[in-house]
């Protein structure tokens, strides 16, 4: 067999090595050691920086960066490896402890909570993941409203009010990146606390490694909902200025767009018990439709404003409403079940089971804020791209 | 003529000599030679006449492997499109994977070979397999361990897994 052959020349091989046993071994070409680094989770490419000093700085460089970035995004995304999340979980002193959930749903499955922030007195909210950085608002201070994290480096970078947010206005940020020209934008959006027809819904941009917010013009939608992110935009659930009708605004990071579009018109209105709720799955837009008590319809936006209905999910006594997170390599949807409970659901037996923190906790009724997550040691400072 | 396309009548496949850096005579088929880019680059440079490679930096036991991974690749390539040419359902690129896998279950020193090899020769997806290799070896394995297995010196200021 061939096998055997094999076996044979690999014992010759050692016999080869032997005789010149006194070579330092491992001297591979710099772009190959990237390359194989590239291919690490987090959790193993922080201890591999404690290997040698030639692979911390190669760790640390920009461009490595970015390879592993990519090559992580790739497993996740086009699911060959396990999701992870991260979570931000306010306690009952109202302090938020920021945990990341590894391979969420699946048997090896772990719970890591992140090191306090080190001004831990201040309340934060998580507003956005990015590529391993976290954006989060202070509910403290006013004067420093947003700051950009690394978790894993412990990097931070403080970024001040917005020009246009008064002590008078409501403020949705978001915070994305755009791949081409390797840059990092946090988005504010502001309106005045009383909306009438004659204030505007503005945006400013304030872009990492350049240092001054920068106003971008009108927004035709005022968003309700926290931030979710498809490749390359930004999305809120929202009412447009105009017709007042709820649909989908988005921000399209390259070009400072502003997008909206409509959620489908036979979307069960009248059930004010029921909140539409949307959402990233696969790589679409998605929203949730209730057409009657316990029965929740996934749809799903494959093209520009034309909705499919995708999966449908009936739901035992006690349910309200749920939210679509992502979908897991074995197939199953993660939700958010109720506005608290994180559920894996399989779509075709509408079996559920709690997974992540809610198998551990015993208060059903945290607030969380959760994102998708790939770690990476992308720094705030330099603007996380490349130089 | 029904025996025109006869296989035992076909001429002879042209090979081409492959020589490793402890001289070494590897005499191959072209197509497996031209698995590698390095070759196949020199090979459109090159007159027709001139059919041997002078491989300074492959040691005749890892040519010997990265010929086997070659020709396995060549054949499996043509029996994968013969059977979706006839439609016929085949396991082909799953046992392939299977046959890689057995592959590159080496030793470390082998797989740094290889590794070396591959990246010389440009053969991509064997290259790409060998970093895969790499790469699953360090999961789950501490850095000292890594420096073991991989035999690299430690060289940092700060090691926090030192022991006292």
């Amino acid at each position: 067999m061939e096998e055997t052959a094999g076996v044979e020349a690999h014992k010759r091989v050692k016999t080869y090595y032997e005789r010149r046993s006194e070579c330092a071994l491992w001297n591979v070409p710099e772009d190959i050691t990237a390359n194989i680094l590239a291919r690490l989770h987090i959790r193993y490419l922080m201890l591999c920086r404690c290997v040698c000093r030639a692979w911390r700085i190669l760790i640390s460089d920009p461009i490595s960066i970015l390879m592993h970035l990519t090559h992580r995004r790739t497993l996740q995304l086009n699911n060959i490896e396990d999701t992870d999340l991260v979570f931000g979980v306010r306690d009952s002193f109202a302090k938020t402890n920021f945990y990341m959930v590894e391979n969420v749903g699946s048997s090896n499955e772990s719970v890591k909570l992140f090191p306090a922030l080190p001004s831990h007195l201040s309340k934060y909210k998580l507003v956005a993941s990015c590529n391993g950085l976290l954006c989060l608002r202070n509910l403290t201070l006013r004067d420093r409203v947003i700051i950009i994290w690394n978790p894993f480096t412990g990097e931070i970078l403080d970024i001040p009010s917005p020009n246009l947010v008064t002590a008078k206005s409501v403020t949705h940020f978001g915070f994305g990146y755009d791949s081409i020209v390797k840059k990092y934008k946090v988005l504010a959006i502001s309106y005045p606390e009383t909306l009438d027809d004659t204030k505007l819904v503005v945006a400013e941009v304030w872009t990492l490694g350049l240092g001054s917010w920068r106003h971008i013009g009108i927004v035709p939608f005022q968003p309700v909902d926290p931030q979710f992110s498809l490749e390359g935009s930004l999305h809120w659930m929202s009412y447009e200025r105009e017709s007042n009708l709820l649909g989908i605004g988005s921000f399209d990071v390259r070009n400072e767009e502003f997008h909206f579009v409509l959620i489908p018109q036979n979307f069960n209105s009248k059930s004010s018990r029921f909140v539409v709720d949307t959402g990233a799955l696969g790589g679409y837009i998605s929203a949730v439709n209730y057409p009657s008590p316990g029965l929740g319809e996934i749809w799903i936006m494959k093209h520009f404003e034309s909705w499919t209905k995708q999966y449908v999910i009936s739901m035992e006594e006690g349910f309200q409403y749920f939210k679509p997170l992502c979908l897991l390599k074995s197939g199953e949807i993660l939700l958010v079940y109720n506005g608290a409970k994180l559920v894996s659901c399989d779509p075709q037996t509408s079996q559920i089971r709690e997974v992540g923190l809610s198998r551990n906790s015993h208060n059903p009724n945290f607030v969380i804020d959760r994102f998708d997550f790939v770690g990476t040691f992308a720094s705030p400072m330099r603007g996380g791209g490349v130089e | 003529m029904k025996d025109s396309f006869n296989p035992s009548i076909e001429p002879p496949k042209k090979t081409v000599t492959l020589v490793s850096s402890d001289g070494y005579d590897f005499e191959v088929e072209e197509e497996v030679a031209l698995e590698s880019q390095v070759i196949k680059d020199g090979f459109e440079d090159k007159a027709v006449d001139d059919r041997e490679y002078l491989l300074f930096n492959v040691h005749s036991d890892t040519l010997e492997l990265i010929i086997k991974y070659c020709e396995k690749h060549v054949s499996s390539r043509k029996s994968i499109s013969a059977a979706a040419a006839s439609s016929s359902s085949s396991n082909g690129e799953e046992a392939l994977k299977e046959w890689d896998e057995h592959f590159i279950s080496v030793d470390t020193n082998t797989l740094y070979d290889i590794l070396m090899a591959a990246d010389y020769l440009n053969i991509k997806s064997l290259l790409d397999l060998a970093i895969q290799k790499v790469a699953d070896t360090i999961h789950g394995r501490s850095p000292e361990q890594i420096r073991k297995k991989f035999n690299i010196e430690n060289d940092s200021i700060i090691d926090p897994w030192a022991s006292e």
